[in-house]
């Protein structure tokens, strides 16, 4: 009986890896490792949702998990490799430089195996369309972190809804300056000041795992 | 024939006689040489500003080349010249140490004239009017900046004035309330309108932009390009304002991005500019502005806090006001809250969140990482209020903001933070706040003796720029200066906007990693100076 998921919960990074290790050696399946992965991480982030841990934490506990993954890289066989659960694009809109949030959602997107591209900061409305187009994402997530950038969001978000492209994706807002009514605005499906809910959200519209 | 020589930072001419020496003339204006002129201690330093000289053995000898490079010579060698300017050293530091607390007197003038220094903040204008003559304070008001109506922090009234309506009541009420209480200040006092020819108006970025009347639209996104350009000058007519007539309004320039002609008043004040030694001028708050530098660099940023310094975002927190608990300190390992008032704790401010903390570290209520160990996840101060963990974490995100600005910076110049002799404390919270419990939580990463608050450095700024020039002197820059007519320029002034690098800390890479870093609160209060009152 392993105690990876604690080990990764209690962000115990050297005996986490080595538990890895050792149910590598054992013959175990990588599925059956990386599961426990995961359900460590979902702890994390619930930890996380809590207040009970903290930036620093969650940063922490990717690298645990990043680092487990590679070890395990190198066993799982072609028809193994598992397809992402969606796709997701990322960005903070114009105006707007804050991106310490978002780089933590998309660390836990993938971790959480979501295919993301992330555009960056201070990205024009029109770009982010277009990549709506050449991406054709599940969801896109917006970070707002100053007001000022609403205005950038709302001109992408009627620029989608006019091309058509609305109904295809879910929207999703987020960063500490975001309210109930900003999701109204921008007519968006989700919003949320923290990471975490996000994922589970995007995790749950694609059937849950 | 004879010479003439400016010097700073009087800004005035001193006359040599024809034949004498310019250690005699200096001598005469009051300059000391400490060892008699002979070149052996170093004590008549003075900068050249303008006018090209050699230096020769001895000064080459006693000064780096960047030194010299900048313009560094010993009064008792130099060759007088006709129209060279020199700033001399000795000066500052005599008046570094009393222009620190706030209404000192500035240096007396010669002119029978009344002056008046404006700090215009985000949510309180104070106004000073000074008796150039004597350099007393003769009165003082202050209001609660009446733009607030339209937003309380500076972003959101940047977002209502993008609109030419909103723009223009932002700049109104603005003008007009620095009038009102020009006026009051007038007739208060019951002088002579007519003998107040000048205001000094010092203010952050966005105050700057609003008062003069600048488009504020480039400071609501990157890359918060602003206007420099030198100082502003406004006529008191140009400005709407009734009962003062002829009162030229100067304001002071902004240094780039988010920090403004608050901050270089607050230089004005300190002195960084001048010393050799590394300082560093803090101002915390919801908008953290940060300078670190001395007479050969000067580099500047600016980070956002957000409002926990004030008590916002904080569950129970307040402003600074009766009911709040504005101090907490350790007795017999209880905690032991002070409160503003004779009244029971209503909430807590930005002090007393510091303090409380800082308890809660010591006796392992809080951990490293910000984490409540209590099994009520709070930290209980009085029986109604007391702290979430949430609110911890705001703490942090505040913390963090300026100890990884701070940081950066010293990263930047390539100076350890053991180097920096001096950190002063500017602003409201940077004074109030306890020294050792913000050392205790990592907001100040650095020793009991190197921290100095020094009060409202805006004001005491504005008020040393009111002295900086003479009406003829400044006459004569701006014949000098001809071609650019309403930016005047005193040299004092440029010598730190010229100097002066805006470091953008958004685009730096590094700040994200040091950032989640400094999130995190020291292991223990192994700082020797850190003594909790037992
Ligand atoms: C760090 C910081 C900075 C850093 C940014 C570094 C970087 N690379 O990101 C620096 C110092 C550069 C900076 C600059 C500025 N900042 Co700033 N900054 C902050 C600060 C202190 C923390 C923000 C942060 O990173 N938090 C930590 C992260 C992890 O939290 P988060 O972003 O909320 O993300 C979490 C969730 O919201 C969620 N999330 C985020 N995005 C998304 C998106 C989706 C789709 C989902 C599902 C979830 C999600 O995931 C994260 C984890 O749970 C806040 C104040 C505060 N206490 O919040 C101000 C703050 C955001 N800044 C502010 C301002 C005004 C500025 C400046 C304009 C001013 C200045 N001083 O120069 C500049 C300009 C930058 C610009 N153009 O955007 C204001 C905004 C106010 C407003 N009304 O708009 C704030 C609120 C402070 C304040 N009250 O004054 N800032």
């Amino acid at each position: 009986m392993s105690n990876l998921d604690q080990l990764i919960e209690e962000l115990k990074r050297d005996e986490a890896l080595g538990e890895v290790e050792l149910r590598l050696a054992g013959g175990e399946s990588v599925t059956a490792i990386l599961d426990d992965c995961r359900a460590g991480m979902a702890r994390v982030g619930e930890l996380f949702q809590e207040g009970e841990y903290f930036l620093a934490d969650l940063i922490l506990s990717a690298e645990i998990f990043k680092s487990a993954a590679a070890l395990l890289e190198p066993h799982i066989n072609p028809e193994q490799q598992q397809k992402a659960l969606g796709k997701v694009l990322l960005a903070t809109m114009r105006g707007d430089i804050h991106d310490l949030g978002k780089n933590i959602l998309a660390t836990l997107f993938r971790v959480h195996s979501f295919e993301v591209h992330d555009l960056g900061v201070n990205v024009e409305p029109e770009d982010l369309v277009q990549e709506v187009k050449d991406f054709q994402p599940d969801f896109v997530g917006i970070s707002a972190l100053i007001t000022t950038s609403f205005e950038s969001a709302k001109e992408a978000t009627d620029q989608l809804e006019k091309e058509g492209l609305r109904d295809g994706i879910k929207i999703l807002v987020g960063g500490a300056v975001t309210t109930p009514e900003v999701k109204t605005y921008l007519g968006a499906d989700f919003q949320t000041h923290d990471a975490t809910a996000g994922v589970a959200y995007c995790v749950n519209a694609m059937g849950g795992c | 024939m004879s010479l003439r020589i400016g010097i700073e930072p009087q800004s005035r001419w001193l006359t040599l006689a024809a034949g004498e020496s310019l250690r005699d003339a200096l001598f005469r204006a009051g300059i000391e040489f400490p060892c008699g002129g002979k070149s052996l201690c170093g004590g008549c330093q003075v900068q050249l500003l303008a006018g090209e000289i050699e230096p020769d053995t001895a000064e080459k000898e006693y000064f780096s080349a960047e030194d010299i490079a900048s313009g560094w010579r010993l009064a008792c060698r130099l060759k007088p010249q006709n129209g060279m300017r020199l700033r001399i050293e000795q000066w500052q530091h005599r008046a570094a140490a009393p222009i620190l607390s706030d209404t000192q007197s500035i240096e007396p003038g010669c002119e029978e004239t009344y002056r008046i220094a404006i700090d215009l903040g985000t949510t309180t204008v104070v106004a000073q009017l000074l008796n150039m003559a004597t350099g007393e304070v003769l009165s003082v008001v202050s209001r609660l900046n009446p733009q607030a109506a339209y937003g309380a922090d500076l972003m959101s009234r940047i977002d209502y004035a993008r609109n030419d309506e909103g723009f223009a009541q932002l700049v109104n009420t603005v003008r007009d309330c620095a009038g009102a209480m020009i006026s009051e200040l007038i007739h208060s006092s019951g002088i002579d309108s007519a003998l107040v020819d000048r205001a000094i108006l010092v203010g952050n970025t966005a105050m700057h932009h609003l008062f003069s009347g600048i488009d504020v639209a480039p400071l609501a996104s990157v890359p918060f390009s602003t206007i420099h350009g030198g100082l502003r000058r406004l006529e008191s007519a140009e400005l709407g304002w009734k009962g003062v007539d002829e009162l030229a309004v100067w304001v002071l320039p902004c240094l780039g991005g988010f920090v403004g002609g608050d901050v270089l008043a607050g230089l004005l004040a300190t002195q960084l500019h001048r010393e050799r030694e590394t300082s560093l001028l803090v101002d915390l708050g919801t908008n953290g502005e940060i300078v670190l530098g001395n007479r050969q660099q000067l580099i500047c940023a600016s980070t956002a806090a957000g409002p926990a310094f004030e008590g916002g975002g904080i569950l129970m927190g307040m402003q600074a006001a009766a009911g709040a608990i504005d101090a907490v300190e350790l007795k017999d390992g209880e905690l032991c809250c002070h409160v503003i008032g004779q009244q029971s704790a209503r909430g807590i401010c930005g002090s007393g969140l510091v303090d409380a903390v800082a308890c809660g570290l010591e006796l392992g209520w809080i951990d490293p990482s910000g984490r409540i160990t209590r099994e009520d996840k709070r930290i209980p101060l009085t029986s109604d209020v007391y702290l979430s963990q949430q609110d911890i974490r705001q703490l942090q995100l505040a913390k963090a903001a300026i100890a990884a600005g701070i940081e950066l910076l010293c990263a930047q110049m390539a100076v350890s933070k053991e180097a920096v002799i001096n950190v002063f404390l500017a602003g409201a919270f940077g004074n109030y706040v306890d020294v050792s419990s913000a050392m205790r939580i990592g907001l100040l990463e650095f020793t009991q003796h190197q921290i100095k608050p020094v009060g409202n450095t805006a004001l005491q700024g504005a008020r040393l720029a009111l002295g900086l020039a003479s009406d003829v002197y400044d006459e004569q820059l701006r014949e000098e200066a001809a071609d650019d007519t309403d930016k005047v320029q005193l040299p004092e002034l440029t010598a730190i906007t010229e100097k002066v690098v805006h470091f953008s800390l958004g685009e730096s890479q590094a700040f994200q990693s040091l950032f989640i870093e400094k999130t995190k609160f020291p292991e223990s209060s192994a700082t020797p100076e850190y003594q909790p009152e037992v």
